[in-house]
């Protein structure tokens, strides 16, 4: 399954938002996977999130693959629209 | 009992237990290793211990942490959790057959690698957590992680460099007082050491005295420690901490006076600062103002360069502290000992001499010197901010750093961004060539003296060579006479000058200065007492008598005693010990 999200925290994808990130998708069994810019990585990777310097209002292609992938993909998807507020 | 000669460089007496922290350099080698798996539960145990260390400060309430520190912490203990770098440290375990250590390094380092290559500062610059990371990793896995056990009594700390991750590293002891092995007046941590009023002892060899868990004395006077002292020692040097610090308490009350001499001559006393901890410090004793903004510490511990809206902030936030008072900012005085990584610099044989400061500025004009000047315009808006450049040696340096602020000027004016009408362009005096001559800089607004400098210049020796540290002497006899003939010939040519080196922090050193005329000083926040507290009572007609004494001399002993002898501030100081 694959989904593409808008961006829209002030400074994009860097440490916090990409730490918070990796563990919200850490939280599912499905491998998850992160594409910008013609790369991709490990979406539970930190470090790989961050290298991907996707800044704001870019858009991001999350891919799942896994028996919650549609629960994944839904979480992360909230969490990016809600400015990466934990809530 | 024991007695160590080392060098004073930060004032106080400390008496307390001492622990001894190893910091011994190590190289990571490559090491072929029989047992992968072994290898591999060796990195996770030595992974999982520095996560537990980072947790043990996160929850330690006593820590009081601000929430950026406490973001970087958190930072780290997810990347310790990254799976990408725990699965490709194991990779090179088992593909190469090499030791753990080896294996994670190479893994941090492919990683610094991407994340240098991202197009965003921030991003870039967390290559140096990772760095940290690696070093306390690879400690741990070839047994030199020697930090001890916090707790949280008081101790001396003993180390051999005292740098500023160090100083994080200890955040969580009590530290009364330092002893260390190499250390100038001039570094960062004596400077920290000194705004936290911390007495440090420098040049002792460290690595051959048993100091661990001893019972040291550290005179941050005399330069002296003393190992187990006896029973009157102890007695002497508790009388000696109590005299200073009801001394410095006396001073505290009083440091919002206005430093005005016996006689009625006002001396404006500024500060030299680095940063808004500083700045604040400068603030609360009553600073004239800054007489010098350090900002070369902008520049390093950085992986890359800091750009002008970075800048920009960072001078706004120390103009504004000082709204309406004057604000010298000294373009940054990179080289030397200050290399940067992001910045091509050839290996010098002779740094001190070599490519730095203004020279080094002027090399890379768009890279550095632009970006500094137009963040001070900008955030200097209509205050009383000042621009001065350090290691001037002739008089076209100072025309070609007028042309860029000009072609600054119009740079912004074409953005639409707002300038001052005009700023004040000084220099320091600190290179012989600019001391000797300094009637053919007509073109300065005002002159700063580096004494730090101009002593190791005038004297050829190098400030940070420990075996130096007895001729590099700011009282000797060819300093002082060059120091004077500035100060009169900038007194002709109706320009402000100051002096902003250690010597306007010393309380002899501060006589001195006055004796030969000088009006201005500019000293470290945490001397600001001690300095107006020497001001206001001594003569300044007096001292002016003393002068003639004074040139004639032949050696800087002579010129410290005839001082101390003449003036009764100074004696004051000499019997309760602090001179």
């Amino acid at each position: 399954m694959e989904i593409t999200v808008k961006i829209v925290d002030k400074i994009g994808l860097h440490v916090r938002t990409a730490n918070i990130m990796a563990k919200k998708a850490n939280e599912f069994e499905s491998s998850i996977t992160v594409a910008y810019n013609n790369k991709e990585v490990n979406g539970k990777s930190m470090l790989s999130l961050m290298s991907l310097g996707a800044k704001k209002e870019t858009e991001i292609r999350i891919k799942a693959e896994g028996n919650d992938a549609k629960d994944a993909l839904d979480a992360l998807k909230k969490l990016i629209e809600n400015n990466f507020s934990q809530q | 009992m024991k007695i160590i000669r080392g060098i004073a460089i930060s004032q106080g007496v400390a008496n307390g237990k001492c622990i001894f922290i190893k910091s011994e350099s190590y190289t990571i080698k490559k090491r072929v290793v029989k047992d992968d798996k072994l290898e591999k539960e060796l990195l996770h145990t030595a992974i999982e211990k520095v996560k537990s260390e980072i947790n043990t400060v996160l929850s330690d309430s006593q820590q009081d942490l601000n929430s950026i520190e406490e973001e970087i912490l958190q930072a780290h203990l997810s990347i310790l959790e990254d799976p990408e770098l725990i699965i490709l440290s194991n990779k090179n375990i088992e593909d190469e057959h090499i030791c753990a250590e080896y294996a994670f390094s190479e893994a941090i380092n492919y990683y610094c690698e991407l994340l240098s290559q991202v197009d965003d500062d921030y991003i870039k610059s967390r290559t140096k957590d990772l760095y940290e990371l690696k070093d306390r990793v690879a400690k741990v896995l070839m047994g030199k992680d020697t930090l001890p056990e916090l707790n949280d009594s008081s101790v001396i700390v003993c180390i051999n460099d005292l740098t500023v991750n160090t100083s994080f590293a200890l955040k969580g002891l009590n530290i009364i007082g330092y002893c260390t092995k190499n250390g100038s007046k001039t570094d960062h941590a004596a400077i920290l050491a000194r705004s936290k009023n911390i007495p440090l002892v420098t040049g002792l060899d460290i690595d051959n005295l048993d100091l661990n868990n001893s019972h040291v004395i550290v005179d941050g006077f005399s330069g002296n420690i003393i190992i187990d002292p006896d029973t009157a020692t102890n007695t002497l040097y508790n009388e000696k901490k109590l005299n200073w610090e009801n001394f410095n308490l006396s001073l505290l009350e009083q440091k919002h006076n206005t430093a005005i001499t016996k006689d009625g001559k006002e001396i404006k006393v500024y500060a030299n600062i680095s940063d808004k901890e500083s700045a604040e410090l400068a603030l609360a004793n009553s600073a004239d103002g800054i007489g010098l903004f350090r900002t070369e510490f902008i520049f390093i511990d950085k992986t890359s360069i800091p750009n002008e809206d970075d800048q920009f902030k960072i001078y706004l936030e120390i103009f504004k502290l000082f709204n309406s008072k004057e604000v010298i900012v000294r373009l940054a005085d990179i080289g030397m000992d200050k290399s940067l990584p992001y910045l091509k610099m050839d290996k010098e044989e002779n740094p001190a001499l070599g490519n730095r400061g203004i020279r080094l500025a002027l090399n890379n004009t768009e890279l550095i010197l632009k970006p500094q000047i137009k963040a001070i315009l900008r955030a200097a808006e209509n205050r009383r901010v000042k621009i001065m450049l350090p290691m001037v040696t002739n008089p076209s340096e100072l025309t070609d750093v007028r042309k860029v602020i000009n072609e600054c000027y119009l740079e912004l004016k074409n953005k639409g961004i707002s300038t001052p009408q005009s700023i004040a362009v000084g220099i320091m005096i600190e290179v012989p060539s600019a001391a000797l001559r300094i009637q053919c800089f007509q073109d300065s607004d005002f002159f700063s003296i580096g004494t730090n400098d101009l002593t190791q210049y005038v004297l050829a020796a190098d400030r940070t060579n420990q075996k130096l540290n007895y001729l590099f002497d700011e009282f000797n006899p060819a300093v002082v006479s060059l120091i004077h003939s500035v100060i009169l010939t900038a007194k002709k040519m109706n320009k402000p000058v100051e002096v902003c080196g250690e010597l306007a922090s010393n309380p002899i050193g501060i006589a001195m200065l006055l004796s030969l005329g000088l009006e201005e000083m500019s000293v470290s926040p945490s001397s600001i007492p001690l300095v107006k507290h020497i001001i206001r009572n001594v003569s300044f007609t007096l001292l002016n008598d003393l002068k003639k004494e004074l040139l004639k001399m032949d050696t800087s002993v002579q010129i410290k005693d005839y001082l101390t002898k003449r003036l009764s501030v100074l004696q004051q100081l000499e019997t309760i010990n602090i001179l």
